[in-house]
């Protein structure tokens, strides 16, 4: 008896053991419409406009009579477009939309389901704002081996849009620096109810919410790989995105006034540093020539003028704000509002831009 | 004995070298095979095919799921540029090849997706690549150890 025992729970064992690759397929399958393995995904078939017969084969294949088109659920596929799925049905793309609630977004995903309506009209006066040429995209990241690659052979016509589009794409999270030019948008895999017609308005919010994002950018970790030379901006973003949550430094570019005064710091160990991105070295290096002022509340200020690096510094004198906790985050929620305003400074963005102007150059040189 | 040794490296060596040069030759010649002509290129999967004409100058490639298209591009220059033109909507397509690397890029709405083919071997009138490199915008990034292969068709 207890040997059968045994004996049933290692058949138990062995059979969940086996079963297991399966249920997990099953899981992710549930959870991914899109199908298809990564190495499948990433094809360059699926990122290819599919012509109108192709949705037509597709619509044929998940038995969707094209005579009888009322409010019939499509499943979207690879390479699939607003366009030719217009033209496939000879539902307009604006009644697509409309019935859809596909809204201020260029997207449509591949896997969602499109509901096929031939029969309404579209209200006067309603223009979706979308691309109807843009392919199906995901909802989950395709990645197979490395998170980041870098392409060596590059058309040079496209160098400075692909520099323009990653470093546009890059967006300064609290105290990480994250790039969302080769990710799905995140909102949209949590944001989408499938089959019930409004997925789409609220994977398109998604989807804008990912584009505004983008629009708040500083620097890219792109650029800090490719670029042989660092700017300010550069330093005080890489630096601020380096240093612990709880301290008390805050990073600015220029002299500092007459307030502030000069730190000695091995300037070319820092720029050393950050020109290999590693900020934290760097600003392992201005703590050091902080010496007691690294943990008070102070002003790194970083200038470069020509190569050569300067930092100044100057402290709060406010000693209260020091021994009263509350001042404290008061004082640490002030600065992180003043790097938000940073960040949609119209003389930062340019700075931004100017740096893309050198990334470029030194990527024209890479390829 | 000796005698028979030499023959035997020698002819090890002749198919070394043989083989070798095949391998160089085929690894680097990418770039010389593909403009001017329309190529079938079959999927991962291999269920699907792409068609991609390659312009006689310049970097620019149409790439469709159209045979048709493709090898209406490859008829002229004016009738490449009229393809070309046509299906910019969906997306420009270039393309660089150097050394025994491939690489077709995708602009739309100033999103750059790229597809680098590695370990091009290029022979004949087929390509064939070992792995393949990709940043596809909005999606995901990666290499895909699967082999794919293009075919000459016009």
């Amino acid at each position: 008896m207890k040997f059968n025992y045994k004996k049933q729970l290692a058949a138990a064992f062995m059979t969940a053991v086996l079963a297991a690759p399966l249920m997990a397929t099953t899981v992710a399958t549930a959870n991914n419409n899109a199908s298809g393995s990564p190495e499948e995904q990433a094809d360059i078939t699926n990122w290819i406009a599919n012509t109108p017969q192709q949705v037509s084969n597709n619509m044929a294949m998940q038995h969707i009579d094209m005579n009888n088109l009322n409010g019939t659920r499509y499943i979207i596929q690879w390479g699939d477009t607003l366009s030719s799925i217009s033209a496939a049905t000879g539902i307009s793309v604006a009644k697509l939309c409309y019935d859809n609630n596909i809204q201020n977004a260029n997207l449509i995903y591949a896997g969602d389901v499109l509901i096929l309506n031939r029969d309404g009209d579209v209200p006067a006066g309603y223009v979706p704002n979308v691309n109807p040429y843009a392919v199906a995209q995901t909802k989950v990241t395709i990645n197979n081996g490395p998170q980041n690659v870098k392409i060596t052979v590059m058309p040079q016509k496209v160098v400075k849009t692909y520099n323009k589009y990653v470093d546009n794409s890059t967006t300064n999270n609290d105290n990480s620096t994250t790039n969302n030019a080769f990710t799905a948008p995140n909102d949209s895999s949590s944001s989408t109810t499938e089959g019930n017609g409004d997925q789409s308005d609220n994977s398109s919010e998604g989807s804008s919410e990912a584009k505004t994002s983008t629009k708040n950018t500083t620097t890219s970790s792109h650029s800090k790989k490719h670029s042989s030379s660092v700017t300010a901006s550069d330093l005080v973003s890489g630096l601020e995105g380096a240093q612990d949550s709880d301290s008390k430094l805050s990073f600015e570019e220029g002299d500092g006034g007459d307030d502030a005064e000069l730190v000695s710091v091995d300037s070319k160990a820092i720029l050393k540093d950050a020109k290999k991105g590693d900020y934290d070295a760097a600003l392992e290096e201005i703590e050091k020539g902080l010496g007691d002022k690294a943990d008070k509340d102070a002003t790194v200020y970083i200038e470069l003028d020509d190569g050569d690096l300067s930092v100044y510094v100057s402290t709060n004198d406010d000693d209260s704000s020091s021994e009263d906790s509350n001042k404290d985050d008061d004082d640490n929620d002030s600065s992180s509002q003043d790097q938000d305003q940073d960040n949609d400074d119209d003389s930062n963005n340019q700075a931004t831009n100017d740096n893309q102007d050198t990334d470029t150059n030194d990527d024209d040189n890479d390829f | 004995m000796q005698k028979k040794n030499k023959i035997i490296i020698s002819v090890i060596v002749a198919i070394v070298v043989i083989f070798g040069g095949f391998y160089i030759y085929a690894s680097h010649s990418v770039a010389r095979h593909v403009p001017g002509h329309v190529y079938q290129y079959t999927s991962v999967s291999g269920n699907q095919n792409a068609y991609m004409t390659f312009a006689k100058s310049g970097d620019e490639v149409v790439v469709t799921p159209s045979k048709s298209k493709a090898l209406k591009a490859n008829n002229s220059d004016s009738d490449f540029q009229d393809v070309y033109q046509s299906n910019s909507n969906s997306g420009k397509w270039n393309y660089e090849a150097k050394g025994s690397r491939l690489t077709l890029s995708k602009t739309q709405d100033g999103k750059v997706s790229l597809w680098q083919y590695n370990h091009v071997l290029s022979y004949g009138k087929k390509i064939h690549s070992g792995s393949f490199t990709y940043q596809i915008a909005n999606a995901g990034q990666g290499v895909d150890h699967k082999a794919t292969n293009f075919k000459q068709i016009r």
